[in-house]
């Protein structure tokens, strides 16, 4: 049900955002957003508490950290928060992210990198993961401190995780703890 | 006068021969009480010493019958004190023996409990050990893995993480 939703909502942001033209640069907003949502637990707390008004829930949308943003990215982040779904919002967004690359002939593919990438590394792990899976790519780069080091890449249900995170939860693992 | 006096008399000292017809009239008073004891009283005596001699001899016989019998009796007796003192050795010797079956049986169950018990401790010990062993490793291993988590986020510098980065690179270019 929920998973329904969310691509529901997910299409409407889509749709959104084609007929202004700036789905790429909504995907990557929308990344980003859920992206820090997902590592505050305020945040989190703030957006997904259904007792607080809806215009404290929304001031968020409003706030200096998104002033930047595309108006698109704030309406879709708007509608979301209203209708009750920010706990879905990584979701949403990779759906979106998702759509995104569909349109655009490409299948998403997230890459968790714990620093950012400069671009000749950028282009050199998109064109290893297209050889590594016969797919045209469309490479979405989250900076996601918890990977510890290395690189992990989610392909559809394809995940290749070569993280330092991973091997120490191997590590973990096999001492039992 | 006595006799004895006429002679002391006549001789000037003591005569102690009577005379003659005292001697005949003694010896005829003699032989007549010799002849009536002979006749009345000997045979009576007779009679009264072969009774008496009889009854003695029977109480002899008789002494020495119930002598046999007692004699008898005292066999029995000693045999069946001999009868009962081994039935009372066997009845001890049973007893020894029924003890010493019991003795041992309980010894043995002694040993068999005391065994399984020491085997069961010794289980209980092993198993808490491993158990106590397990976690230990397990809490070993969470921290170990904590100190190592914390030293390499500590240790990854910008040369490490590129390191990293163009090593799954090549990795992946390796497997496509």
């Amino acid at each position: 049900m929920s998973s329904e939703r969310n691509a529901a909502f997910a299409r409407a942001i889509v749709s959104l955002a084609e007929a202004e033209g700036a789905l790429d640069t909504i995907e990557d907003e929308l990344l980003e957003v859920a992206r820090a949502v997902d590592g505050s637990t305020e945040l989190r707390d703030r957006l997904t508490d259904l007792h607080l008004p809806i215009a404290r829930r929304l001031s968020f949308v409003e706030s200096e950290v998104l002033a930047a943003a595309h108006p698109v990215t704030r309406t879709a982040l708007a509608m979301v928060i209203a209708g009750g779904v920010a706990g879905h919002l990584g979701a949403i967004a990779t759906a979106v992210a998702a759509a995104g690359a569909t349109s655009r002939e490409q299948e998403y593919a997230e890459v968790r990198v714990a620093q950012p990438l400069d671009d000749a590394r950028r282009a050199a792990l998109k064109a290893a993961l297209e050889r590594s899976t016969g797919r045209t790519l469309d490479l979405k780069v989250v900076v996601d401190p918890s990977v510890i080091g290395g690189i992990s890449a989610r392909i559809g249900d394809t995940v290749i995780d070569g993280t330092v995170a991973r091997r120490l939860e191997e590590l973990r693992a096999r001492v039992g703890a | 006068m006595p006799f004895f006096l006429a002679a002391e008399e006549a001789s000037g000292g003591i005569e102690l021969l009577p005379e003659a017809a005292e001697l005949v009239w003694g010896l005829v008073a003699f032989l007549l009480l010799f002849g009536f004891m002979s006749k009345f009283v000997f045979p009576r005596f007779g009679t009264m010493l072969d009774e008496r001699r009889a009854e003695i001899e029977g109480k002899i016989e008789s002494a020495d019958a119930k002598l046999v019998e007692a004699e008898e009796a005292r066999r029995g007796y000693e045999a069946s004190i001999a009868d009962a003192r081994g039935e009372a050795n066997r009845i001890v010797e049973e007893a020894r023996a029924a003890a010493e079956t019991v003795r041992a049986e309980i010894l043995s169950r002694a040993e068999a409990e005391a065994a399984a018990l020491v085997e069961r401790a010794r289980t209980d010990v092993a198993g808490e050990r491993e158990r106590v062993l397990q976690e230990l490793r397990g809490q070993v291993g969470a921290i170990s893995v904590e100190l190592a988590e914390r030293i390499v986020e500590r240790e990854l510098d910008a040369a490490t993480h590129s390191a990293l980065v163009d090593e799954y690179i090549g990795r992946l270019a390796a497997r496509g």
